[in-house]
């Protein structure tokens, strides 16, 4: 018995719980600004310093950030939901609770759409509420010995709380969903989503069972993963320590760990946090929020395309294959940057390959958003031109691109000024061909004695003596005259 | 205060002459065996500067602000941005608030002079002023006596004439009540009317500011004054604010006038059922048609107030954590050692006492037995005046407090005996309605008020009938007491 | 509904408020006769009444732009304690060990 318990496939019941700041000018209950990394306690007023008398009022903008969210998760927004104050005591928490929502929640349901290998077939995981709220302050515990020091600034910052249904089922889908989730909430532009800075934070309930098993059994929270590969390594590890007290015949105590991303263990938070009893009412301070049908409405029409949507339809009108609409449509900025050459080159598939694969390359090269490179997509349409219309090589054409980043020259130009224009006068290619080959009669030899390989390597030779500027074309027809001689 | 206006404007009286001859009657009622102690702290240069300013656009003949040179006093709980807010606690003793109520900028807007803060229940929490850091405040009339609370510093330096009018704040009665018990009027307006930015909270739900005056009229002016929609208070209505002083005459004639018989126990005070009743008949003689009506839920009013306004209280006190402002524990050496300790120092007993009785009521396991029964009660209560509203009752009159002002230290120790001064006061704001006290006689010497109630946003009609009862009884026992 | 002394002392932990031996015995005395005396509310017939809750009317929502109630003092000067623009907080190991780097905990 214990025997073929212990040879049991196990898997893991994961939900998570992800924060998001959402990207607001204010806080959700007052006019301070927010910015990250302004000098410590410089951006707070009576109202996020908790002072007594002063009293939250709601941010719209806020609000109607989490609306779009909520409706692109296809999640049920509320018409009327309730804030709540959860009580804890905590240095950077300055009322002595937060303000949240609790059993009336902002929206509830609703679901993301994981791919699978095969592009039309898909993993539906449910979420199941989505709430705002606000940030706490930063209690900083290494900044002066033997002291907490603690910056409000943070304080008040509206946050997006999404919580899941317990449906992943392994520590490398939890990361797809939060991939696919930043996705999302990045093209609806309601957040940074960024985990260095904080601006996207997830804390995830693990437990394990026999693979097959409906059972829920006890979980345990892991916090404080502050990266994607963080978070599928604590996950995994969590799961195999589970796994082997489960093996072990042991049960698992429900607590929480920590996650130390330093020495890539978890430890558990001492017991006391077990008896956290948060003692939820309703905020007097604020009204219910109300949310009218008009509102959703015109939520629902800011809605943008979607990144699987906008895939799918790459795949349709441009006839692109399914890996190349994914990274296309990876940001909402890439896609746009991608439809914007498309729409001037009139030649999708070459659009496609020329910002997937040079475009990016060279944004990644620089450790820049594409958008940051400086060149317009007409410009880079107008470069694919002239490849395709033969005026410039490939190979010419790269470097073209790379001098135009930040320049705002056009292809032309740098042509002109650089000199770069392609030479396809057979005269002057007749010349460097010659010259190639005498300096490698070996080589010649064996090309004429059947080594027909040998061609890329002529081809190689011409085009570093014409500094890539030889017309492919032309030097391959001239190649091959002057090599097939005397054959 | 009319009056004074007048003479401030014909420049008969000076602002800064005014203010002088205020610090010196507040300094005088301190300086006794038993000192009034109304206030505990009072305005400096700033406040001197505002007084010559207000001076010299007198004198220049500009236009100034309707409450322009009057002295007031404002409850230690609402923060003025110049003085020291207390809130009568030692956890807060030194605290004074980089920020400014709504209310004290819509009051020095008017032109009003806050010469000082008065004494308070710690934290509002309380019915006679005995629960304070700086200690008890006595009432004017008779200096054995509490001059109720937790408003007692504002009544008291109305009552004693050593202000024109004051603020207090009315959680369950604790305007109301001093009103009653230092011979003053004090109302509380509809829950939203009046802005609570700047307000030290500590029942969010049931918490109003309101204006503590010696007539009716008075209260109207400073109400025009604070009530109004507030960007920085959520619960405000935004609603139109009409000009109570010019309603206040019309008389009573076929109002309606509904006298709740819950209100009337046998127990209650022969004197003050008397006086109640004489008040009735003016009411009624003066045109009012008067009927018995039944409020049916009145006898759960107290307990369910006290577990609604106890879990507000114990989340709205949470911040006073020692980490921001006010106190810290000298020598607390943990985080964890901060809060216990400072918090443990820097409350009174009864502030500990509702703190842990209503972290109790919202605690796992026992929400619904005790906060959730409070405000189901309170609806329940909400709907015993609405549905005598809509039997066309248009005000409810009642006593304000079932006794008159008790000696002090006589409650200190009973808790529950202490609750039950609020007994008729804190229906009014569990159902959110407006209520005004008014003094309707004295009993042994003693000043009883009697209190009106009015549908939402209907201070109007409140007011009217207030206005005319006080009228009609002109001379008879409205002398101020120093 | 007794309240027992060991409960008195669980809440007292959640209200983060230290007693004396003195105030714990009174604080149990105390709460157990407002409690018995709250007991009269169980009278009323709650039936099918909903609980008060927020209030429906809502004001004008507030656009997001930054401007706050500025504040007219400087927070050093309202702070117990103050160090090159934090607050700052006695930090004991065997007390406050589990403060992770950086709060997560909301």
């Amino acid at each position: 018995m214990f025997a073929s318990r212990k040879s049991l496939d196990y898997e893991s019941v994961i939900g998570l719980e992800i924060h998001v700041q959402l990207k607001t000018r204010s806080k959700m209950f007052c006019g301070c600004r927010v910015e990250f990394g302004a000098p410590p306690n410089t951006l707070v007023c009576p109202v996020c310093l908790g002072l007594p008398g002063a009293l939250p009022v709601v941010n719209e903008r806020a609000v109607e950030l989490a609306v779009l969210a909520a409706l692109a998760l296809s999640s049920q927004v509320n018409l009327r939901s309730v804030f709540a104050r959860k009580n804890y005591f905590y240095p950077d928490l300055p009322k002595g609770y937060q303000i949240s929502q609790y059993d009336r929640p902002l929206a509830t349901g609703g679901w993301l759409d994981l791919p699978g290998e095969d592009e039309r077939e898909s993993t539906r995981l449910r979420i199941r509420r989505l709430h705002v709220e606000e940030d706490s302050g930063k209690s900083l515990h290494d900044r002066f010995p033997g002291q907490t020091a603690i910056d409000l600034n943070r304080a008040g910052v509206p946050l997006l709380e999404i919580v899941t249904e317990p449906d992943l089922r392994s520590p490398a889908q939890a990361r797809a969903f939060l991939g696919g989730l930043k996705q999302i909430l990045e093209y609806l532009e309601v957040s940074d989503c960024n985990m260095e800075e904080g601006s996207l934070r997830v804390d995830a309930n693990v437990s394990v069972r026999p693979a097959g098993s409906e059972e829920l059994p006890t979980k345990t929270e892991v916090k404080n993963m502050n990266s994607f590969s963080q978070l599928e390594k604590a996950l995994e590890h969590e799961a195999a320590r589970h796994k082997a007290i489960l093996m072990s015949g042991g049960e698992i105590e429900r607590q929480t760990m920590l996650w130390d991303p330093a020495r890539s263990q978890a430890r558990p938070m001492r017991g006391k946090e077990e008896v956290h009893d948060y003692r939820y009412f309703p905020e007097p301070d604020l009204p219910a929020l109300q949310l009218s049908d008009e509102v959703i409405a015109r939520a629902t029409a800011r809605l943008p395309e979607l990144p699987r949507e906008k895939a799918l339809r790459f795949m349709t009108e441009y006839n692109l294959p399914a890996y190349d609409a994914e990274v296309l449509s990876a940001t909402r900025e890439l896609a746009d940057y991608f439809e914007a050459v498309a729409r001037v080159t009139a030649n999708p598939k070459l659009a496609s390959n020329w910002v997937m694969v040079e475009v990016l390359a060279v944004a990644n090269e620089l450790g820049v958003r594409i958008g940051e490179l400086g060149i317009e997509p007409a410009r880079v349409a107008g470069l694919i031109t002239m490849v395709s219309g033969g005026t410039l090589s490939h190979g010419l054409a790269r470097q073209v691109l790379r001098e135009m980043v930040g320049s705002g020259k056009t292809a032309e130009q740098v042509i002109e000024e650089e000199n770069l224009s392609q030479v396809s006068d057979s005269a002057t290619i007749e010349g460097w061909v010659a010259e190639v080959m005498a300096g490698n009669p070996r080589e010649v030899e064996r090309y004429r004695s059947g080594e027909d390989k040998l061609l890329a390597f002529f081809i190689g030779q011409v085009m570093r003596k014409s500094q890539g500027k030889a017309d492919p074309d032309r030097l391959r027809e001239v190649l091959r005259e002057a090599l097939g001689e005397n054959r | 205060m009319e009056e004074l206006h007048e003479r401030l404007r014909s420049r008969a009286v000076r602002a800064e002459d005014l203010l002088q001859a205020t610090m010196k009657a507040i300094a005088e009622s301190d300086a006794q065996d038993a000192p009034l102690n109304a206030f505990i702290s009072l305005g400096g240069e700033e406040l001197a500067g505002q007084a010559a300013a207000l001076d010299r656009a007198l004198d220049n003949g500009d236009e100034v602000g309707p409450l322009a040179g009057i002295p007031i006093a404002v409850k230690d709980n609402i923060c003025t941005g110049d003085m020291p807010t207390t809130c009568g606690s030692r956890i807060l003793e030194k605290f004074v608030a980089p920020y400014e109520a709504t209310v004290i900028r819509r009051l020095r807007a008017a032109g009003a002079l806050i010469v000082g803060k008065t004494n308070l229940d710690e934290f509002a929490m309380g019915s006679s002023t005995e629960n304070s850091a700086f200690g008890p405040t006595r009432n004017p009339w008779n200096r054995e006596r509490v001059p109720g609370g937790s408003s007692g510093g504002s009544a008291a330096a109305v009552a004693a004439d050593l202000v024109t009018l004051a603020l207090g704040s009315d959680t369950g009665g604790s305007v109301r009540q001093p009103a009653s018990f230092c011979g003053v009027v004090g109302l509380k307006p509809t829950y939203g009317r009046v802005s609570r930015y700047g307000l030290m909270a500590f029942a969010s739900s049931l918490d109003q500011i309101g204006p503590l005056a010696r007539t009716v009229k008075d209260a109207a002016s400073m109400l025009n004054v604070i009530a109004g929609g507030d960007h920085f208070d959520s619960t405000t209505a935004h609603v139109p604010v009409p000009d109570f002083t010019g309603l206040l005459e019309g008389g009573v004639e076929g109002l309606v006038v509904g006298v709740p018989r819950e209100y009337f126990p046998n127990d209650l005070d022969s004197g003050i059922a008397a006086l109640c009743e004489t008040a009735v008949e003016r009411l009624e003689r003066m045109g009012a048609e008067v009927r018995e009506i039944s409020l049916p839920n009145t006898v759960y009013a107290v307990p369910a107030y006290y577990l609604v306004a106890n879990a507000e209280a114990s989340s709205n006190l949470a911040r006073y954590d020692g980490v921001r402002y006010g106190l810290r524990a000298p020598g607390a050496r943990s985080t964890a050692a901060v809060y216990r300790e400072t918090r443990g120092m820097g409350f009174g007993s009864e502030v500990k006492r509702r703190i842990m009785l209503g972290t109790y009521g919202l605690s796992a396991g026992y929400y619904d037995e005790y906060y959730g029964c409070g405000q189901r009660v309170r609806r329940m209560i909400a709907d015993d005046f609405e549905r005598a509203f809509a039997k066309g009752v248009d005000v409810v009159f009642t006593p304000t407090a079932p006794t008159v002002a008790f000696r002090l230290g006589e409650r200190v120790d009973d808790p529950v005996q202490m609750y039950l001064s609020d007994v008729f006061t804190v229906t009014a704001n569990l159902a959110r309605t407006p209520a005004i006290s008014i003094p309707i006689g004295r009993v042994e010497g003693l000043p009883v008020g009697g209190q009106f109630v009015a549908r939402h946003f209907e201070e109007s009609t409140m007011l009217r009938a207030a206005y005319t009862l006080e009228a009609s009884m002109a001379g008879e026992s409205l002398e101020s007491r120093a | 509904m007794r309240i027992s002394r060991s409960e008195l002392e669980r809440i007292a932990e959640l209200a983060s408020l230290e007693l004396s031996e003195e105030e714990a015995e009174r604080l149990t005395r105390d709460c157990q006769a407002i409690l018995e005396y709250f007991e009269i509310v169980r009278g009323a017939d709650t039936g099918d009444a909903a609980p008060a809750g927020p209030l429906e009317h809502a004001g004008p929502p507030r656009e997001d732009s930054a401007d706050c109630d500025p504040l007219r003092r400087r927070l050093d000067e309202i702070a117990p304690a103050w160090r090159e623009g934090y607050f700052v907080l006695p930090r004991l190991p065997a007390m406050d060990a589990d403060i992770p780097a950086e709060s997560d905990d909301v």
